[in-house]
């Protein structure tokens, strides 16, 4: 309910000053945004099938994994403040340490050149949202401004991989397993639209510190490094398919974007 | 060496443009960073990470401004670089250490679209996007597990690796000929360098510092 409050106060603010009569440009984007990611998913991490629940006896996936978002969004700038809306990809997950020590057994069954397995969980998702942002300098050249964004995620895909450090080369190869969660072979628009129908969806907040260079005319490059707060999963999802990962994420990144202004 | 044909090309370009009979700078560059791999299975496309390893290079380079805003560089440099894995052992032994170190030759063409921030009396600084390609030859490749032995493992890898860079740097003038560039990279690998059925593609972070001066004027 919080939420929907949230998003209704900032869809007004958005149409409110959309409307005023200020000096306006508008602004399209593309970017890719690597991220330092961590889900924690413990809770279903530690019930994983097969082969999984023996990697998370052997070591948990404590660890943060280099994930990524890319986009395109659209703002409207106006004379101190630029409201926009943005659609983006994302991949997010956890992992784990390299283990030696299957299980803390003698790794005896494995391959003769056995050195070593780590695991990762990884998310894709897709997220819709709005940002408002505050021009903090602003010249022809350089642009700067502080925006906080707000967003729908819904989830796509969820996968588990194990992979093993060859001993006599120090080649990393694929292990012997792999594992998904609540996924269908259909097209992507169709899972989305289902997921977002079974409640499989969290909310986005960011905090972003934009800075905008002139590049050629009206394209412009902007570099600007992002922070990301995931809530759990909104509706109760988790009580009608246990196989859908819910946690908090948290993740920060340096989005890199090509602007074109008109 | 099919795949080497567009990055060597462009290099050769590069080269070309850059006429030394107008302004021209030569510089000495350091940087350090990390640097680690992808690698993972074709059959199911999927891709894991080493952990990162301590890594550096030292070069020479020659600048040359093209228009008013951009430049272009040339630079040779020799790199340490590879990957690292800190293994967790049994519970009442130490972690296991393995490290896979390759030293190599890198030829580095290189755009730099600049911004000047300000300007002084006699200084001036700018702000530089910095994106190119590398083209590397390895010369040495080791492989050390824990308390084994080094092994050389040179025929596991292919002994070429080509990729592109990106990056933003800073540039002070010390003085009228004289200038201190400080910059960020990101190295990219393009194509496999395993010769394994495993792919592998190198990537690497790092920070440098070039002291360049005018050599033409």
């Amino acid at each position: 309910m919080t939420i929907r409050i949230f998003l209704a106060i900032f869809l007004a603010i958005f149409t409110i000053k959309s409307l005023q009569s200020q000096p306006k440009k508008n602004r399209l984007e593309v970017y890719y945004t690597p991220q330092i990611t961590k889900t924690y998913f413990e809770q279903i991490l530690e019930n994983n099938p097969g082969s999984f629940k023996g990697f998370y006896e052997t070591v948990e996936p404590n660890r943060p994994l280099l994930g990524y978002s890319t986009g395109i969004g659209y703002a409207r700038i106006l004379k101190h403040l630029e409201l926009g809306i943005f659609i983006k990809k994302n991949l997010r997950g956890q992992r784990s340490d390299f283990a030696y020590n299957y299980r803390g057994l003698i790794p005896t069954d494995t391959l003769p050149d056995y050195g070593g397995l780590y695991y990762h969980f990884k998310m894709k998702s897709v997220t819709f949202g709005l940002t408002i942002g505050k021009a903090i300098h602003l010249n022809d050249v350089y642009y700067s401004s502080l925006y906080l964004g707000i967003g729908l995620d819904v989830y796509q895909i969820a996968f588990l991989e194990d992979f093993i450090i060859k001993s006599d080369d120090g080649l990393l190869r694929g292990g012997c397993c792999r594992h998904e969660y609540e996924h269908y072979p259909d097209n992507q628009l169709t899972n989305i639209l289902r997921h977002i129908k079974n409640g499989y969806y969290r909310a986005e907040f960011s905090l972003a510190w934009r800075n905008e260079i002139k590049f050629y005319k009206n394209i412009h490059v902007d570099i600007q490094p992002q922070v990301f707060f995931l809530t759990k999963i909104l509706k109760d999802a988790r009580g009608l398919n246990t196989f859908v990962p819910d946690g908090i994420i948290l993740a920060a990144g340096l989005q890199l974007g090509l602007n074109y202004h008109l | 060496m099919k795949i080497m044909k567009l990055p060597v090309c462009l290099v050769f370009l590069i080269f070309l443009h850059l006429d030394l009979s107008g302004q021209a700078e030569a510089g000495l560059r350091v940087s350090s960073g990390a640097s680690y791999v992808r690698s993972g299975d074709q059959l199911y496309d999927r891709h894991g990470s080493s952990d990162p390893l301590f890594s550096w290079s030292i070069g020479v380079n020659i600048q040359k401004n093209l228009t008013s805003k951009m430049a272009g560089i040339l630079e040779l440099q020799t790199a340490r670089k590879g990957y690292s894995f800190q293994i967790r052992n049994y519970f009442d032994l130490n972690s296991i250490e393995a490290k896979r170190t390759k030293l190599s030759i890198t030829l580095n063409a290189l755009s730099v679209y600049q911004w000047t921030l300000g300007t002084g009396k006699k200084k001036v600084q700018s702000f530089g996007l910095q994106y190119g390609c590398f083209l590397t030859r390895n010369t040495l490749q080791r492989w050390k597990y824990g308390e084994q032995k080094p092994v050389n493992v040179d025929g596991s890898d292919k002994p070429w690796d080509t990729g592109f860079i990106v990056g933003a740097g800073y540039r002070n003038h010390l003085s009228k000929k004289k200038f201190l560039v400080i910059d960020f990279r990101y190295n990219q690998g393009l194509f496999d360098i395993s010769t394994s059925p495993e792919r592998t593609k190198s990537r690497s972070l790092e920070v440098g510092v070039c002291y360049a001066f005018a050599i033409k004027k």
